[in-house]
């Protein structure tokens, strides 16, 4: 009768998340955001948006088909796609990748764009790193520094939000009107450092200036980042540590803080890109840490950098920190009779 | 003619389309849910374990599909629940997608013959995280439920 | 909808029914194994023979020796049977007293400790606490001189679907308090904190109305359960000035006792009977009937089974404890011991190995973080199971991993299913040797 009890070891519960879990609710939690970029730039942004996703996915199965498991079976296809241990795209990084990535390009920016930001930043980023939970950097920040050095010009064509009535009045059935065309613009940053015009506060939480996909509208990063710390995937210590240093920082060096903190990326920097769980430390304090530095680097670059726009450097540079904030962040205890015991 | 129907349900989605096979069948018949933790050890203790198969003529077996397969809780009950041999059995599963419905349907039809039951009948009902569950979908396998009786009883 | 509701870091409490229902009395079994041994080759001495007639509450032995030595007492009349090694739960062969009962369970004439006088003087009462077979912690109290400052005392439910300790104080709520009086007085601490969740205001009641008339003791709400082998970081914690240098210092001599012996404590100063019979939940999937039962100690696990309803399906994992500490038995033949707080038989599924979800398998850390902020014990999980992975043994002895509670919550946490309560055990072993695992880690888990 009992002579097939198991005997595992404990814990015999467990809870039933797993990673991919965490992305999804970054998923849902871009949801205003995708709602905003459409709103403000147009429904081609959506196009960008998905080549940026497929071409995601498309290198992370390519990559881990090669170099993973050689002996892929290729029919059926999904069948084998989807079931391959080897090939996880089901864990819902890659395509978060993708999503971010895409967030951080301009509406006006070609096909080619997105789909080689995309490549870098998986292949590069994460895949050579040794796959999920190796990567040191944050792999859409990855793809975006390279497409800012490789293609500058393309990545920072900024156009004006889109004026729908022109739009739809230009509509025909020909593809190429679906297209916009914008007028080119330049961010409420470049504006301030090259040309000293400041954009008024409502625009910039509203989202009516130029700028990338996912960084103008700051009531829609709000609701997302919202959505994210009820749910509790993130924890309030990275973002509020980060933007709580850039208002003190600009403050000393003499800018406006409240600008400096609704323009730019720094709201979605803050909220998706710093607190990615991979790159970014392990204890509370350690969070804290990070977020000061990333905090200080961005002010400073961009007060005083070349680059009218710093976030992206500054969480680049603290991930590559984050390993030693972990070593120091966390407690050694000495060999004793208090540990070593009974 | 018995019947009986033991689904296991996460969301609900699997539950309201067992209930909806219970009434087209309109007779007596044993509904039993397996609650599982995510490890797959039974929750609280479930009649479906102790529940003996030989009285019932139709069994309907539900659960959901996860990665184009039958969920592995519903496999492993299969394969261990008693006196299931020769019996007739249909399943209906939820899922997602509707790519999925033939990958699981010989994943189900496989694990039955393999205990030696008869397929007597499938339903595939796709719910999208719930919403897409309509009435109609619901009305769907209650006239399954219905058809599949009918044609037992003959 | 599951998908949209706030993530939980610590497990629901499970169902099982328990706690609805008043506590019951198990019947006698057929026979009792009672184990001498709590630890391969613990001396021990035992004071009858084959063939003797014992009565309930008869003392047969001690085991232990110096300042750990605890009396051994039969639980339930009968004849000895055997003298033998027997299977003990913790996985080896302990030498037992087998008694085959005789159903009548006529119990020794009982002296209540405090009709004799002897509470003025301290070692005579703890002396006599440890004849009445009641595990406290007696090497603590002796090297202190029988003064320590303080008692914590652990009334939180750790594992989700036992009720044991909670039904203790709904039913026996002042006993409990009576008990706690007479340690006090008897160790001279100056302050009692007993720990309870804060959703249990029912409880927190009762405490707070009988104990409110002694002022040394003092209920304390936490958010979050504790485990048991957790307590003792948690007095360091909560009571040395400095909580971040665990140090020992005089203030941190704290006594940690748990609920029944307290109940244990109360019935042998008031009623002079030793510890024979423990409240135990019987929970689970198994299960028809689950309940709280009060159940004689060295009972095999399948009376037990067999009394809350039985199993007519095939038993898939019976374990001692919950299911977060708890440990699988391998047989039913295995007795209940001293500080058992439940057992739950569970009917798992088994899943073959091609089947098993691909979602379940483990995969690289993604240093979420989630182990870190669930640990009781505040040490960093994922870098000590780093560590032991590659075999760095003094570096994850460095990073505490002697601090783990063993408590589970890293491993239910992890959305990896990385095995880090496996791992953590293994540093332990591998550092100190086999015969910790045993004695160490698992003595703890089942107190």
């Amino acid at each position: 009768m009992d002579a097939h009890l198991i005997v595992s070891p404990p814990p015999h519960l467990k809870s039933g998340e797993t990673a991919h879990c965490l992305m999804f609710d970054v998923l849902i939690a871009s949801l205003p955001i995708i709602f905003a970029s459409v709103i403000f730039f147009g429904p081609h942004t959506l196009w960008i948006m998905f080549l940026s996703v497929s071409s995601a996915v498309a290198t992370e199965v390519l990559i881990q088909i090669v170099f993973k498991s050689p002996g892929f079976a290729f029919r059926p296809f999904f069948y084998n796609l989807l079931t391959n241990e080897d090939i996880t795209i089901l864990d819902g990084s890659a395509l978060v990748t993708g999503l971010l990535l895409s967030f951080t390009l301009p509406p006006g920016s070609p096909w080619w764009i997105p789909v080689a930001g995309s490549f870098v930043a998986i292949a590069v980023g994460k895949q050579a790193f040794g796959g999920v939970g190796y990567n040191i950097f944050n792999p859409a920040l990855v793809g975006r520094a390279f497409l800012l050095a490789a293609w500058p010009v393309e990545t920072t064509a900024w156009t004006a939000t889109l004026r729908w009535e022109a739009w739809i009045c230009s509509l025909s059935l020909s593809p190429q009107s679906w297209i916009v065309d914008g007028v080119t613009t330049a961010t409420p940053l470049a504006l301030l450092k090259l040309q000293n015009q400041p954009t008024p506060l409502f625009q910039l939480v509203a989202g009516n200036t130029a700028g990338c996909l996912g960084e103008t509208s700051a009531i829609a990063i709000l609701i997302g980042a919202s959505y994210l710390l009820y749910k509790g995937t993130i924890t309030w210590h990275i973002p509020c540590s980060f933007i709580g240093t850039v208002i003190p920082v600009s403050l000393l060096l003499g800018k406006d803080p409240v600008f400096n903190v609704f323009a730019g990326g720094l709201l979605l920097g803050a909220f998706f890109m710093a607190t990615d769980v991979v790159t970014s430390p392990v204890t509370k304090w350690g969070r804290i840490v990070f977020g000061v530095g990333a905090g200080m680097i961005t002010t400073i670059i961009r007060i005083y950098g070349a680059y009218p726009e710093g976030v992206c450097y500054a969480i680049l540079l603290m991930n590559s920190l984050t390993p030693l904030i972990d070593r120091y962040a966390a407690r050694t205890y000495q060999p004793s009779d208090e540990n070593l015991g009974a | 003619m018995k019947c009986a129907i033991i689904y296991c349900s996460k969301t609900g989605n699997t539950e309201r389309v067992a209930r909806a096979i219970a009434h087209g069948l309109n007779g007596s018949v044993k509904m039993v849910k397996l609650d599982f933790t995510p490890e797959g050890i039974l929750k609280d203790f479930s009649p479906s374990f102790t529940l003996d198969l030989s009285p019932f003529e139709l069994i309907f077996l539900g659960g959901w599909v996860m990665v184009m397969r039958v969920h592995p809780y519903l496999y492993a009950y299969i394969k261990r629940c008693s006196n299931i041999e020769g019996k007739k059995v249909a399943g209906f599963l939820t899922g997602g997608a509707v790519l999925s419905r033939d990958h699981a349907f010989k994943d189900f039809k496989g694990v039955i013959e393999q205990r030696g039951a008869e397929l007597a009948g499938f339903s595939y009902t796709s719910t999208l995280l719930g919403l897409t569950l309509t009435r109609k979908k619901l009305e769907v396998a209650t006239g399954f439920a219905r058809d599949l009786m009918k044609k037992c009883n003959r | 909808m599951p998908t949209f509701s706030r993530r939980n870091l610590f497990p629901p409490r499970l169902g099982g029914g328990a706690w609805s229902k008043p506590s019951q009395k198990a019947g006698i079994p057929e026979r009792v194994i009672i184990p001498f041994q709590e630890a391969i080759s613990m001396p021990c001495k035992i004071t009858v023979h084959e063939g003797d007639r014992v009565k309930a509450g008869e003392k047969i032995g001690f085991m232990g020796n110096g300042d750990t030595c605890i009396a051994v007492h039969a639980s339930t009349s009968g004849r000895v049977d055997q003298i033998a090694p027997m299977p003990h739960p913790l996985g080896f062969n302990a030498l037992s007293v087998v008694i085959a009962s005789d159903g009548k369970d006529e119990g020794v004439e009982a002296k209540p400790l405090g009709a004799s006088g002897i509470g003025s003087n301290k070692e005579k009462m703890f002396e006599a606490l440890r004849e009445m077979g009641i595990p406290l912690n007696y090497p603590l109290l002796a090297k202190t001189g029988f003064a320590v400052s303080r008692l914590l005392i652990n009334a939180t439910e750790f594992e989700p679907p036992l009720t044991s300790g909670h039904h203790l104080i709904k039913e026996h709520g002042p006993h409990i308090i009576e008990g706690l009086k007479v340690l006090l007085s008897a160790c001279s601490a100056s302050q009692a904190v007993i720990l309870i969740e804060k959703d249990r205001p029912s409880l927190i009641k009762t405490l707070k109305g009988f104990g409110s008339e002694v002022p040394a003791i003092t209920i304390r709400g936490v958010n979050h359960p504790y485990p048991d082998t957790a307590v003792g970081y948690l007095a360091k914690k909560l009571f040395s000035k400095k909580p971040y240098r665990i140090t020992a210092d005089r203030r941190t001599e704290v006594m940690t006792v748990d609920l029944s012996s307290l109940f244990a404590i109360y019935n042998a100063w008031f009623w002079g009977m030793p510890l024979t019979e423990q409240l135990i939940t019987v929970v689970g999937s198994a299960i028809p009937n689950p309940q709280n039962s009060w159940v004689k100690i060295g009972t095999p696990l399948a009376n037990l089974v067999q009394s809350a309803g039985g199993t007519s399906s095939p038993l898939g994992q019976i374990t001692l404890g919950g299911p977060l500490m708890g440990l699988p038995q391998s047989s039913l033949e295995v007795p209940i011991i001293k500080k058992t707080k439940g057992v739950c038989a569970s009917v798992a599924l088994l899943f073959d190995e091609r089947r098993r979800s691909r979602f379940y398998k483990r995969v690289p850390c993604i240093k979420c973080a989630k182990c870190v902020d669930v640990c009781p014990v505040s040490i960093i999980p994922n870098l000590i199971a780093d560590f032991i992975d590659n075999r760095f043994f003094s570096d994850a002895a460095r990073r505490g991993v002697f601090l783990c509670a063993e408590c589970g919550l890293c491993e239910y946490v992890c959305p990896s299913r990385i095995p880090l309560l496996e791992l953590m055990k293994l540093g332990k072993v591998s550092l100190k040797g086999e015969q910790s695992l045993l004695t160490q880690s698992n003595l703890k888990l089942l107190s």
